[in-house]
């Protein structure tokens, strides 16, 4: 990948290059992985090899929402996801520089300074490492990315499963004012509000099913650990976000193989 | 003296109930000791001022360093201990100009400055809470111990420098068996008094150390001046020592117990800055607390083993 | 039991004889157990402290770029609260630090004074004293917990030390509606990001050069984080901050991690 077409400052490749090693020192692994993770993630057959970072300072552009209509805000939506997928990108380009395998435990991050309501920093930050033997990349031969911990990569690993990528849907959701109006009709009377429900039913299932459409792009089997979360960031309480993360996996080596069976204890300790 | 008969109250949750139960102990009743003090942190006649009471915080409020334990902020608890003993020798230093600032900045030709120990203040908030423990030691007589032991510092009333020291704790005892002597003190929770004894190790009693001193100078540093960043010294130095001397104060109570070592160390410090003057007076204020505990078991404790959790 | 041995050792009173000097320590009980069981005895809470002048003028710049000034002063006071804390820890003898905390407050002195403070517990082996210091005889410090301490042996490495890199950037008002050009549209803000983007990779590069002059294979625990402190909105110090850690010689064998299934949760 051509980083620096992607937007990788030249300071990263400074510092990417510098882990790999040089003729003066060898290679050196940086991650933000805690302990209890390095420990798992080296013996389900990974090596740390570096931290890796993309981040995009996006200015989202206003689309003035029709204020009696309940709807999807394309523009938004669109500039959620696209300044995320900027970040995503730039990391894993640091990952493929690094030679890595994938990236676990990415942390999707997003930063209001004073720049004003309209623009913030989007960062994706995880560590990237490699497997001992055998090809982990996904089908587009690119490093895996993923949001899982150290334990729940280790997890995924003794349950025959590899992680292909970190999937992700959007939709912003303005909820309109004739619909809040709407209420005001019905004051005083216990009953529930079809418009409303529906717009946030519909929102949150379109979050969903383009986070499925990643995956399937990945020709993955399924999806873990995904999350769905609502946030109205700085818009005001009519917009909301609706954001579904995941990670995309597929079974290793094509078949799902025996899994140790875990003990059962009681703790009795604190 | 408070009647320790059943039903017993107690600070403990259900958790460190089973916990204290585990080992073998009881919960007795629920105990407390107070005093009230009156503090002045006197300073020096400096820079013409009157030199008078009234500096200092008490450490009833302050900041935690470090992993600021149950309630470092002064209201609750405090800890740590160092006790390499005070960097430099003790006593004030004189005044005279001392240049500094550090490698990174200028801030040569600082003024004058003094640092002096306010000995009878720190040792009025030790003793102060020493007292407070030793009431609360007095209402457990008859119990093997106290466990859960929470001090509160706060003002009664401030304008006439008047703190209260609250400490309480819940007593326990062991079954079928006498309680003779002094009940031990601890800070630890039910549940830590339970991993504690695993571990090889019974609690013994409270360390506490207080250390305060007064700073003034600075006579010639203009404090409104924007320019690249650099060292106070003095300030550093300050506040090294009176942590140096509080976690001193720690040791001697150690020895005193015959303990072999303190954790759960809590280490808070407090400084209030006047004028005095024109010329900016500070008082430093440490205290460091801990559980004091003794080694019984030589074998060790028990081995880890590492899992993970589904 | 357990208790009667624990009281008969309290009703023995203190043991004069002993001539070993007492420990202090803010580890918890699960900490010390750790660190006990990893082959290390705790001997004293120690710390280290700054006080520094916080001083600059923003100068009416119309970009985004680093003051200089600033991530010197930041990085300066660190490292001399850190260095202090490995002081008092030689005074102990110790192998290292463990637990260290770096706190940093501009409240406590009054305006315009910062504080950095580092806290930690120095500890010693056991039966090898001076044994686990770093290759080059130093004392290693870590910001890792008694626990971490003993998973990370187990993992057949060691601590060489805190590792931090840290880096101040100040963009300038003025310049940000420059770059908005047309409002309406969704658009990704060049400039600004290569500046964010470059500082936090400046604050990484730091750290790890800082690793590399340890002779670490390695960082582990690395937090990445921006934060304005007392400059106002417009100034962000970004700060990665991990400990080094180097393979031991000999690593001792373990049994895999044992997965199990909590019935009391």
């Amino acid at each position: 990948m051509n980083e620096r077409a992607l937007g990788v400052p030249e300071e990263a490749e400074r510092r990417l290059a510098e882990l790999k090693g040089t003729a003066e020192h060898a290679g050196i692994f940086t991650s933000d992985l805690s302990v209890n993770e390095f420990l798992l993630v080296k013996e389900a057959g990974f090596d740390p090899v570096g931290l890796v970072l993309g981040s995009s300072i996006y200015h989202i552009g206003l689309q003035s929402p029709r204020f009696g209509q309940s709807q999807e805000i394309t523009n938004l939506s669109q500039a959620m996801y696209e300044a995320r997928e900027l970040a995503m990108t730039r990391m894993e380009a640091e990952a493929d520089d690094l030679g890595a395998d994938g990236v676990v435990g990415v942390r999707l991050d997003i930063n209001f300074y004073e720049f004003g309501q309209h623009s913030a920093e989007f960062i994706a930050i995880g560590t990237a490492v490699k497997g001992h033997g055998g090809s982990y990349r996904n089908a587009a031969g690119k490093p895996f990315t993923s949001d899982l911990s150290g334990q729940d990569f280790w997890t995924l690993l003794q349950s025959g499963y590899l992680p292909l990528g970190l999937v992700m849907g959007t939709c912003v959701y303005h909820v309109g004012r004739r619909s809040v109006s709407g209420w005001l009709g019905g004051l005083g009377q216990n009953q529930e509000l079809p418009n409303f429900t529906q717009g946030l039913y519909q929102a949150r299932e379109l979050a969903m099913a383009r986070m499925q459409a990643e995956a399937t792009e990945h020709q993955a089997e399924g999806i873990v650990g995904v999350q769905l979360k609502e946030e109205s960031h700085l818009w005001g309480s009519h917009t909301i976000e609706f954001f579904a993360v995941g990670t995309a996996v597929r079974p290793i080596g094509g078949s799902t193989p025996e899994m140790a069976k875990p003990a059962l204890v009681l703790d009795l300790g604190g | 003296m408070p009647d320790l008969a059943p039903p017993w109250g107690s600070t403990l949750s259900v958790a460190e109930l089973a916990a204290v139960r585990s080992e073998g102990f009881s919960p007795v009743g629920q105990v407390m000791g107070t005093c009230v003090h009156q503090v002045f942190a006197y300073g020096p006649n400096y820079g013409g001022g009157l030199g008078m009471g009234g500096y200092g915080g008490g450490l009833g409020g302050g900041r935690a360093y470090g992993r600021g334990i149950a309630g470092g902020l002064g209201s609750y608890g405090m800890g740590g201990g160092f006790g390499a003993g005070p960097l430099g020798g003790g006593g004030p230093l004189g005044g005279g100009p001392l240049g500094t600032g550090g490698p990174f900045g200028a801030g040569a030709g600082l003024g004058s400055w003094m640092t002096v120990e306010l000995t009878g203040y720190s040792e009025a908030l030790r003793s102060a809470r020493r007292l407070a423990l030793d009431r609360l030691a007095k209402e457990a007589q008859g119990s093997h111990g106290v466990v859960g032991v929470r001090l509160r510092v706060r003002w009664l009333e401030e304008t006439a420098r008047i703190l209260e020291f609250t400490a309480i704790g819940t007593a326990v005892r062991a079954q079928n068996r006498d309680a003779k002597g002094q009940p031990f003190l601890s800070l630890l929770s039910g549940e830590e008094f339970a991993k504690l004894l695993r571990g090889g190790y019974v609690p013994c009693g409270v360390a506490i150390g207080v250390s305060a001193l007064w700073v003034g100078g600075g006579a010639g540093v203009n404090w409104t001046t924007m320019g690249p960043g650099y060292e106070i010294q003095q300030y550093s130095e300050a506040a090294a020592r009176a942590r140096s001397s509080a976690i001193a104060g720690m040791h001697e109570d150690l020895r005193r117990l015959g303990a072999d070592g303190a954790v759960g160390g809590n280490v808070v410090a407090q400084v209030t800055h006047q004028q005095e003057g024109g010329l900016p007076v500070r008082t430093v204020e440490f205290s460091a607390m801990g559980t004091a505990v003794m080694r019984f078991d030589k074998d060790g404790p028990d081995p880890i083993s590492p899992v993970l959790g589904l | 039991m357990l208790a009667d041995q624990a009281l008969d050792r309290l009703q023995r009173g203190p043991d004069r004889s002993a001539g070993h000097r007492e420990f202090t320590s803010d580890l918890s009980i699960e900490e010390l157990a750790a660190v006990e069981e990893a082959g290390f005895e705790p001997r004293e809470l120690v710390g280290g402290t700054c006080v520094f002048r916080v001083g600059w003028q923003f100068m009416g710049w119309t970009e985004a770029r680093e003051v200089d000034v600033l991530s010197t002063a930041m990085y300066e006071s660190r490292e001399r609260a850190m260095q202090r804390l490995v002081s008092e820890a030689a005074r102990v003898g110790a192998d290292g630090v463990v637990g260290v905390h770096l706190d940093i407050d501009f409240d406590h002195w009054g305006s315009g004074l910062g504080e950095f403070t580092a806290l930690g517990t120095a500890v010693r082996h056991r039966d090898r004293p001076g044994s686990m210091r770093t290759p080059t005889g130093e004392i290693f410090t870590s910001d890792l917990s008694g626990q971490d301490l003993w998973m990370l042996l187990r993992t057949g490495y060691r601590p060489l030390g805190l590792v931090m890199g840290c880096c101040v950037y100040h963009y300038s008002a003025q310049g940000i509606s420059q770059w908005f050009g047309n409002l309406n549209q969704n658009a990704e803000l060049p400039n600004l990001t290569s500046a964010f983007y470059t500082a936090r990779e400046l604050a990484m590069d730091r750290m790890q050069k800082e690793a590399l002059g340890l002779g670490a294979a390695g960082v582990v625990g690395v937090t990445v984080s921006q934060q304005s402190h007392v400059w106002g909105g417009h100034t962000l110090e970004f700060l990665a901050i991990g400990t080094a850690v180097r393979a031991m010689e000999t690593a001792t064998a373990h049994d895999p991690t044992r997965m199990v299934r909590h019935l009391d949760a």
